[in-house]
Order: structure tokens, then sequence, then C-alpha cells
């Protein structure tokens, strides 16, 4: 049977596409929520990441005027980091679930230029934690256990390793599922490039309640090495916290926040069984270091390695002989549970030397040690000497390049900072409306900024001559970051505003004449964002 | 529409055909004209969609027009002058409240063709300028303080078809003109760019930090329209 198919003519052609252009829906972007992630530096450039756009805006600070450039990121982005030691933001993204209407997409890294170059890494899972090497070479993205996969089912022992250096490829990056003896990774450790069988290489040491997984990122193709902490019939969780390496002798020492012993892992050169079998194994010692030993640091020539543990819990340092296995208590004044290696003067002998600052946070002490490292063995607490701060210490904020640290207090009369001088072991007070978490170092480390929560003034101490000083912006200030340029410094305070304001300070000449404010710039591009799609 | 309205209306046209079939073509001597326009335009700038649910939102607006002369028996030429606006309001993003106001100030020529005295028939092309005004504001309850507002000024043509109807005199020459005109708006692309509002005290202006303005982006007004024009013949 033909059944006649009614067309239309051009009139009513004309008339049904007006009807139709005069009920579209309304772009669906536009409804989307404009929430960031924190910024982040990258170089001369800031990033933010708007989560439900996938979207990163790089504003660029190369210039006087500052340029603003919309990268695209994977979907459902969760985090944002610098990378270590290059002009570049990592953002993790842990892809979609896929929906109605909705295509599934994996997991990804993009990296981020300030130039507003884009490179992307597919890492399958969504990952929600990422950790990178000490130059920036790799990072591990790995499932925090703290935070949600948003998923059925999921791994969470699985791990992506990716060479920064390198594009996506067949090798890169390498998905692997660590050996687990019931936990989850609770953080990664990358070591600095240390020999190991003869060979310079790169291990990351997965975190777990009761075991470290090491992962040879030189040799990705074979096997991950595991080393319990305990016996297998020993249920403790240690929680291994602390990860200091000796790289000229392939060894690491570990600290665990539920063990009063220190670990030692040697890595022991071995002839591999098969290709995918590791060059060495871990041969593990057991040090004792007091009482709850909370943080350790090691010293002296590659032949006679040894560590600096204080131990709060024994209100004691130790010094830990690594080759003769010998230890030497050394009795403080003050409990201290931080250890700070500082070259320079002293007091006494302006020639530069190894020297410890030894201190304690989180309201437990109002005293510093200084230890002269020198022949600390044989005089002990005679190389020890106590300052009084007279007020207990909270945070403080090593730069041990510049000599000094800065220590916050609760408020009180006499200041709620203080500048501690580690070559003449002074402390000048700094009165401060503002807490020491919101401190930061510019990224030359001439100067200290702080911004008070909620404040429109800008502080800063040149850390050259210890002057303060502050600079009064047009809004409160809820952040503030230090850029690197090229030519000079700049510092950037971030303002309340959901489409985005920033004034960017002349570091140099910290003014409002040279200082410069930029406003709207998450909304750039905002009118051409629906022809887009 | 009122029913006193269509009432009058119908009384009005049904005196005017009562007439002969000569008084049925003869020019209604009435040269000036002013009304009041409603409307709306099919937007097709998907841009647009910032600032509101809908690309189409009413638009309201006032004309004066002259007629110039006659061409021929039956049609005639007026020249007019017209003013009219749209504004766009919405929330964008969960965060402020978006406004867009065009106002369109346009100078036209109409070419009447009389069908009847009371019935012609009209194309017009008119030529003008758009002005956009753009204003985002955080939502109320926000700790965050400001507004971004922009403005930019761009050339918009229209051309269209339509009919006006025209009733017998009343009050003395008076007479009631009522048109529905459809057709197309032609407006060049703006490149929309906004700033902080300036504050009103001028003091407190000047001693603001220098602020970089942010482009938005292109907008297009270009779209169909369709309006209808109540209005006087005099």
């Amino acid at each position: 049977m033909n059944v006649p198919i009614p067309s239309l003519n051009r009139y009513q052609g004309v008339a049904l596409t007006l009807a139709l252009t005069a009920c579209a829906d309304r772009d669906p972007r536009y409804a989307l929520s404009m929430v960031t992630l924190p910024p982040v530096a990258a170089g001369s450039a800031l990033v933010y990441v708007q989560p439900a756009l996938s979207r990163a805006t790089v504003v660029d600070l190369t210039q006087d005027t500052p340029a603003v450039r919309q990268v695209a990121v994977g979907g459902d982005p969760v985090l944002v980091n610098a990378r270590v030691a290059h002009d570049e933001a990592l953002v993790l993204s842990r892809g979609q679930r896929g929906a109605a209407g909705v295509a599934p997409a994996p997991a990804s890294l993009t990296g981020i230029t300030a130039a507003g170059a884009a490179r992307r890494w597919t890492l399958g899972s969504p990952f929600n934690a990422l950790a990178q090497n000490g130059d920036g070479r790799y990072g591990m993205a790995y499932f925090n256990r703290s935070a949600s996969a948003g998923r059925l089912l999921f791994n969470p022992n699985e791990v992506a390793v990716v060479d920064l250096d390198r594009a996506q490829g067949p090798s890169n990056p390498v998905i692997r599922t660590v050996r687990s003896f019931g936990g989850v990774p609770n953080g990664v450790v990358f070591s600095p490039t240390m020999t190991v069988a003869g060979e310079p290489r790169t291990l990351a040491v997965v975190l777990s309640d009761a075991y470290v997984t090491l992962l040879d990122l030189n040799h990705p193709e074979r096997s991950e090495v595991t080393v319990r902490l305990t016996l297998p019939e020993d249920p403790r969780a240690v929680a291994p916290a602390q990860v200091v390496f000796d790289t000229d002798n392939a060894t690491m020492y570990l600290r665990a926040d539920q063990s009063n012993d220190l670990y030692v892992l040697r890595l022991v050169t071995v002839t591999p069984e098969s290709p995918t079998a590791n060059d060495f194994r871990p041969a593990l010692n057991q040090l004792a270091a007091g009482v709850r030993p909370a943080d350790l640091a090691l010293f002296g020539e590659p032949n006679a390695r040894k560590l600096l543990v204080v131990s709060p819990g024994s209100r004691d340092a130790r010094v830990i002989d690594t080759v003769a296995n010998t230890t030497t208590v050394v009795p403080l004044d003050a409990v201290a549970n931080r250890v700070l290696l500082f070259n320079g003067p002293s007091p006494r002998s302006p020639a530069p030397a190894l020297r410890a600052l030894l201190y304690a946070t989180a309201g437990v002490a109002s005293a510093v040690s200084f230890v002269e490292l020198t022949d600390i063995e044989s005089r002990r607490s005679q190389n020890v000497e106590t300052l009084q701060l007279g007020r207990v210490i909270n945070q403080a904020l090593p730069l041990p390049e510049r000599g000094v640290v800065m220590f916050g207090h609760p408020t009180s009369a006499t200041g709620s900072l203080s500048l501690l001088d580690l070559g003449r072991r002074t402390a000048a007070p700094i009165f401060s409306e503002v807490a020491l978490e919101s401190a930061r170092f510019d990224d030359d480390q001439q100067a200290l900024w702080v911004a008070p929560p909620s404040g429109e003034r800008l502080g800063y101490i040149e850390l050259n001559n210890f002057r303060p000083g502050e600079l009064r912006l047009d809004a409160p200030i809820v952040d503030v970051i230090p850029v690197s340029r090229s030519a000079g410094r700049r510092v950037v305070a971030l303002h309340e505003a959901s489409d985005g304001w920033i004034t960017v300070v002349d570091g140099t000449d910290v003014t409002r004449e040279r200082s410069r404010s930029l406003r709207g710039f998450l909304l750039t591009g905002l009118l051409d964002e629906g022809e887009a799609r | 529409m009122n029913a006193r309205v269509v009432g009058l209306l119908g009384a009005l046209v049904g005196t005017a055909w009562a007439g002969s079939a000569s008084a049925q073509h003869a020019p209604v001597d009435a040269p000036w004209r002013v009304g009041f326009e409603v409307g709306g335009r099919w937007h097709r700038d998907r841009g647009l969609d910032a600032f509101g649910d809908t690309r189409s939102p009413p638009v309201v607006g006032l004309m004066g027009a002259r007629d110039l002369g006659r061409i021929g028996d039956r049609a005639t030429l007026a020249l007019d002058v017209s003013w009219n606006a749209e504004m766009f309001h919405g929330r964008l993003r969960d965060s402020l409240q978006s406004r867009l106001t065009a106002h369109l100030l346009s100078a036209g020529v109409t070419l009447r063709v009389r069908t009847f005295w009371w019935l012609e028939p009209y194309a017009r092309v008119a030529a003008g300028a758009l002005y956009s005004d753009i204003t985002l504001e955080p939502e109320a309850g926000t700790t965050q303080s400001g507004a971004l507002t922009g403005d930019e000024w761009t050339f918009a043509g229209t051309g269209g078809v339509g009919v006006m109807v025209t009733t017998a005199p009343f009050l003395g020459r008076l007479r009631l003109a009522v048109a529905i005109e459809g057709g197309y708006q032609l407006a060049l692309s703006q490149e929309m760019r906004v700033r902080p509002r300036a504050l009103s005290n001028d003091e407190a202006q000047a001693d603001r930090l220098p602020v970089a303005d942010t482009s938005l982006g292109t907008l297009s007004q270009s779209g169909g329209y369709l309006r209808g024009l109540i209005g006087l013949r005099f």
C-alpha cells in the first residue's frame, strides 16, 4: 500500500525553522557550576580548574597585561598540582562513568603549560591522588583511601606510573596493581636518583599499613617488591610515614608512626632470574630509636652515614651510626619532633658547617635546640644549645637556604610570629594578624608573604633585612600565590569572586602604582561556548 | 485581545466597508503616525543563553513616521524612526545574575501599497545602531562584591513586510492604525568586554587599582522578528 508522505513547501519550512529556533533549549553549559579547584602556579601562570566544565583557565602573567587561555581537561577533574621543578600544572581527572547521552570516558592526567599547551595521558581507572618525584619526572596516580572512587568496583591497590617527560604510549603510563597484604596505599614516596645494582634509577615507595612496596621506575616491566615490616602473625598497623634515602649506599630508612624502631632497607644486588625479575632484593634491619621517633635526617660522608632522630616520647635525640650500628643518646632540654639540617655559621664559629635545629610544633615546646653535629657522639649534650622563645610553637616555616625559620605562636602581646636567625641564634618577634598557614615564600625566597583570611591588606617580610611591609588592595584576600617570572618577582593575591578576581603585585616594588587587577577571567569566551558545541 | 478592542475595530472596519466602491480606494489623509510596538526576535546565537532561559524575550518600543509622498496612484513612501528594547535576564552558572539589554535605534523607509483605504500591505527597510548593555552580578547572600558591566554599539539593519489596518477617523482627524510585520534583523557581531562596575563615589573610584577588561566573546543578535504595532495616524 502506498502511503502518501506529506512534504513541506518552502513556506512551511521557513515557519517550522522559525518555530524550532524559538523553542530551542538553553545551552546546558550555562547552568553548570563555576566552582574551581584551588588554583596553582605553573611557572609564570596561574591555573584554575573548573570541574563542572572540564576546563582549565590559564592566566599567563608573563606580560604586564595577563593573557587568559582555556584548555580542555579530562572529565571530572579532582585535583590540580604544580609539576615539581617544571613550569607546568598537572590535572588529575576521573573521567566519566557514562549516562544517558554522556559517553563513558577514561580517567586521565593532563599537563598544562603556562602557554596553554596541553598533553594528556590516559590512566584508565578513576584515581583520586597524585604523587610526584623530586625532579618532576614521574607521577604516580593512586587511590587515596579517604575519598570515594565513585565506581561500583575498583581496586584500591592499582596505581599508574606516568613518565611525565614522555608522551602517552604503549608503555606510558604503566598500570600496576601493587601486592597487598590486606591493606591499601596510604601514600607514595619517590627516591631521588640512587645507584642500585650499579645503575642510577628512581624508585617509588608505596606506603601501606604494615608493608611497603618498591617499584623500579626505570624498569617498569619488572615486578614490584613488597616488604613486610611486621611478622605475618603480627596484626599491628605500624603505619610507615617517612622515608629517607641514602643514595650512595642503596639504602632507605623508614620511620613508622606506630613503631619505636626505624626500618632499614638495604637494596642488595642479585642476578635476575628472568627479564621481569629485579636485579636487587631488600635486606631488612631494625634500629631502636627511642620512644615514638617523630623525625629523622641523614648526615655524614657516604662511608660514615649517621642518622639524627628526635623522639619526643623519650625527650632526647639519637645519633645512629649506620655503619657501626651504634646509638648515641643526646638528652634535650626541650622536647623536639622536627629535625632541620642546615649548613651555616654559629655565634662561636663563623665558618659554615653542617648543624641541626631541633624543634617541636603543635604547641608542645617553647624552646628550640641547636646541635653541632661535628663530634656530637663524643660531646653529646655539650654540643646542644637551647634557645628559649618564650612561647610555644604552633607551626614552622623553615628556609635554611636563607638561614631563617619562621615560627607561628599563639596570639600574644609579644607577637604571633617570630623569625629565627639560624646563624646568630636570635629570634625576632613579628606582630601579625595572620596565622602562619597562609604564609608563602616567593619563588626566589626573597620575601615571605601573608594575607589575613578576610583582610584587604597583603603583608610581607623581606628576608634579607627582616623589614616588614604591607599593601592595601581593593578587596579581601583569600589566598596569596607567588609566581615565578623570568624578569622580576610577582605575587598574586586571590579575591573571592566566582568569575575570577586576582591582583598581581610586583614583588620588587610593592606599591599600588605597580599593582594590577584582573577580574572576570573565568568568564573569558563565555559567549562563544555555545557556538563551540 | 480585549473583547472591547475587537468590537471597536470590527465596528470601524464595518463602517469603512459600507462606503462606496470609489471611496474604498481613496487615500487616507493622515501623514503622521506614532505608535507602540511589541514583538519578539528569534535569535540564533547560543551565547545569548548566558542571559536566561529564552533567546526570544519580549521586545517593546516606540515609533514615529511621516509620509514623504505618493508613488503612483496607490503607493506611499514613508520615513520612520523607532526605538525598541529587549531584555534577557537569568541565572548564570549557579552564582551570577546575568542581564543583557539590547536597544535598537533605527531609521527606516516604508513603502505602503493601498489595497483598500483601510488596508495597506507594506515593505520596510531600516538601519541603525544596536546598543547592548550587560551586567553580571553576584547573587544576593554571597560574600562576593561588585558586579561586572560592559556595553557595546554595533550596526544593525532590518527588512520586513507587513500589513497595516487603519480605521475611520474619530475625535477629528485621529485614526487608529494596527500593523503586524515580520522580517529579519541583521546585526554585526559585538565583542562584549566586562569590567567592574564603577563606584558611585568618584574619589573611591579614582583610588581603585587599574583593572584589565575581560572579553566574554562575540555576540550576534541577528535573527527573524515579528512585531505588532498599534498607534495613531493623523
